[in-house]
């Protein structure tokens, strides 16, 4: 099943059937963990359903939007939102989101992303007690 | 006929005598045998304490006395904050539920106890210390077995007594798939199930066996009287906590109250049950999430885990919590993509209404896991995406992604001056 998507004049082709299933893994394992899908949808958006980048860029928040939303009223639904901790989070996040863009453009982008590669394994290993 | 009528009478009031008056004639005598009985005071052990309030990681000296042949073998410790803990029986896949469960609990043992378990009629004495040894190493541990064997479960009394509900479900895999936690049975109402169930719920809330059980030294004076020091951690819940001590099933103190006072910057987070400075989660918050944002994803990813392995926060609370906090950050890039045209409505609501049927049971297979299984799901996505960021590194994929970029900018470049010529 291809959906016919129109973006600026351009026409792309979407597999719905291949961006229904991975949606849906990608929603359950991120609201399982309680972590947003982005890293995850992108590529799926862009790698396995061969969309453009410009395409995905907004398409692909609203479509994690809508996981969010879900997971975060069921977590406060089963008494599980601590509002406190939650406020916490929310004031540090919403400050990095006005430190962080002023301190990426010094980086180069690639060696963020491979520091984080290194970072994510490690904390990875160390969450399969591969690592003590 | 009159005579016969006297007769009546005569025995209805030597009936009637008897029926208001035979309480005291029969009960007298056995109030006598009974009485000296009752007038002996129960066997008690005077519990007192050197503070009413106290700070985390104070020593706080117990003392008292115990009645004759009697020894403090063990302190239960309670905390009157209550939160939610749930676990799913993977046997009988039923789920369990509890509101009331303590935010903290410990029961401080005798080191020089020696417990007696009964073997089939046989007594065998086995030192505590030995007992506590053993479980401490087998990661495995079972609450209940371990109550039994060190006798502790004479001290495990303030739980059974304030849990009042304990809900029940049975699970099915069909019905977990629907995002249901199974078919509602009745809320457990025997107590002996009550406090087994509530034994398993705090394992399942505190994990590790030291965490609840502590061997400590209780000094038992030749004369009866006793003393112990015990400290609670800092991040212990505010308020007030339930102490008591106990000897043996029969014999155990009143008990009496001590207040946790906690001030700024120690905050007490009442659905994860803890108390840290605040400062602590605020600066990892911003600290994660200032280089999610630099490397594009966002913080959750690493700030879940760390809450976890830092704080000890269940994992279920941790979820809960920081899932919401990028709601905003989502819908302030959304509604600023939708001004300047960027958004693909079909293809973000098409994927959205599967994401949004994940989202509903995600939640839902978070209470069913445990901390160790939900660890291992979190290592493995961990790795997955370190794969994914290493592979966005490499020259393929930054060949193929500069020219995208390009046209990205291109069309932001466009989209923006559109919007500039429509508002002006």
């Amino acid at each position: 099943m291809k959906l016919r998507i129109e973006f600026w004049g351009q026409e792309f082709y979407a597999n719905m059937i291949i961006g229904a299933i991975g949606g849906f893994i990608i929603a359950v394992a991120s609201s399982l963990g309680g972590f947003g899908g982005g890293p995850f949808v992108v590529p799926l958006m862009t790698v396995i359903m061969g969309l453009p980048i410009y395409v995905v860029v907004g398409s692909s928040l609203l479509a994690i939007f809508f996981n969010t939303l879900m997971a975060s009223s069921r977590y406060f639904f089963f008494g599980q939102t601590d509002l406190l901790l939650f406020v916490v989070m929310a004031v540090g996040a919403i400050t990095a989101g006005f430190v962080g863009p002023r301190i990426a453009k010094k980086l180069s982008p690639i060696w963020v992303k491979r520091v984080a590669a290194v970072g994510v394994t490690v904390l990875g290993l160390k969450l399969l007690n591969v690592l003590g | 006929m009159r005579y016969k009528f006297k007769l009546n009478l005569w025995s209805f009031l030597l009936f009637f005598f008897l029926l208001v008056f035979s309480k005291n004639l029969l009960a007298q005598p056995q109030g006598n045998t009974t009485k000296p009985e009752a007038e002996a005071p129960p066997l008690k052990i005077e519990l007192k304490a050197d503070k009413t309030s106290f700070k985390g990681g104070e020593k706080i000296k117990l003392t008292g006395k115990v009645p004759e042949g009697y020894k403090v073998n063990f302190i239960e410790i309670t905390s009157k904050e209550k939160v939610q803990v749930s676990r799913l029986d993977r046997k009988e896949f039923k789920f369990y539920l509890s509101k009331e469960i303590p935010a903290f609990y410990q029961i401080w043992i005798n080191e020089e106890y020696i417990a007696k378990i009964d073997k089939n009629g046989t007594v065998e004495e086995k030192p505590v210390k030995e007992i506590y040894q053993k479980y401490k190493q087998n990661k495995k541990w079972k609450i209940g077995e371990f109550l039994r064997e060190s006798n502790a479960n004479v001290a495990f009394i303030t739980p059974p007594k304030e849990i009042k509900q304990i809900d029940v479900w049975k699970s099915t895999v069909l019905r977990a798939i629907i995002g249901s936690r199974g078919i509602k049975l009745d809320p457990l109402t025997d107590k002996k199930e009550i406090s087994k169930e509530a034994a398993r719920l705090i394992q399942v809330r505190f994990k590790k066996f030291e965490k609840i059980f502590v061997l400590t030294k209780i000094k038992n004076n030749p004369d009866g009287t006793f003393e112990a020091e015990i400290t609670l951690p800092g991040n212990a819940p505010k308020g007030d906590f339930t102490v008591l001590a106990v000897a043996s099933k029969e014999v155990k103190s009143d008990p009496i109250q001590l207040t946790h006072q906690i001030s700024f910057p120690t905050v007490y987070f009442p659905v994860a049950g803890t108390s840290t400075n605040i400062f602590g989660p605020l600066i990892l918050s911003f600290a994660i999430c200032t280089f999610g944002v630099i490397m594009g994803a966002g913080g959750g990813f690493i700030l879940n885990p760390l809450l976890i392995l830092i704080y000890g926060l269940p994992h279920g609370v941790v979820a809960g919590s920081v899932m919401p906090t990028v709601l905003f950050s989502q819908a302030a890039g959304i509604y600023n993509y939708s001004k300047i045209g960027f958004i693909n409505w079909k293809l973000g609501i098409g994927v959205g209404i599967f994401m949004l049927i994940g989202g509903f049971i995600g939640p839902l297979l978070n209470q069913f896991v445990t901390l160790e299984e939900y660890k291992f799901i979190f290592g493995v996505i961990l790795l997955i995406l370190a794969a994914l960021l290493f592979w966005q590194t490499t020259p393929g994929y930054l060949e193929k992604n500069k020219k995208e970029r390009a046209i990205l900018q291109e069309y932001l470049k466009r989209a923006k001056e559109a919007k500039e010529k429509k508002s002006s």
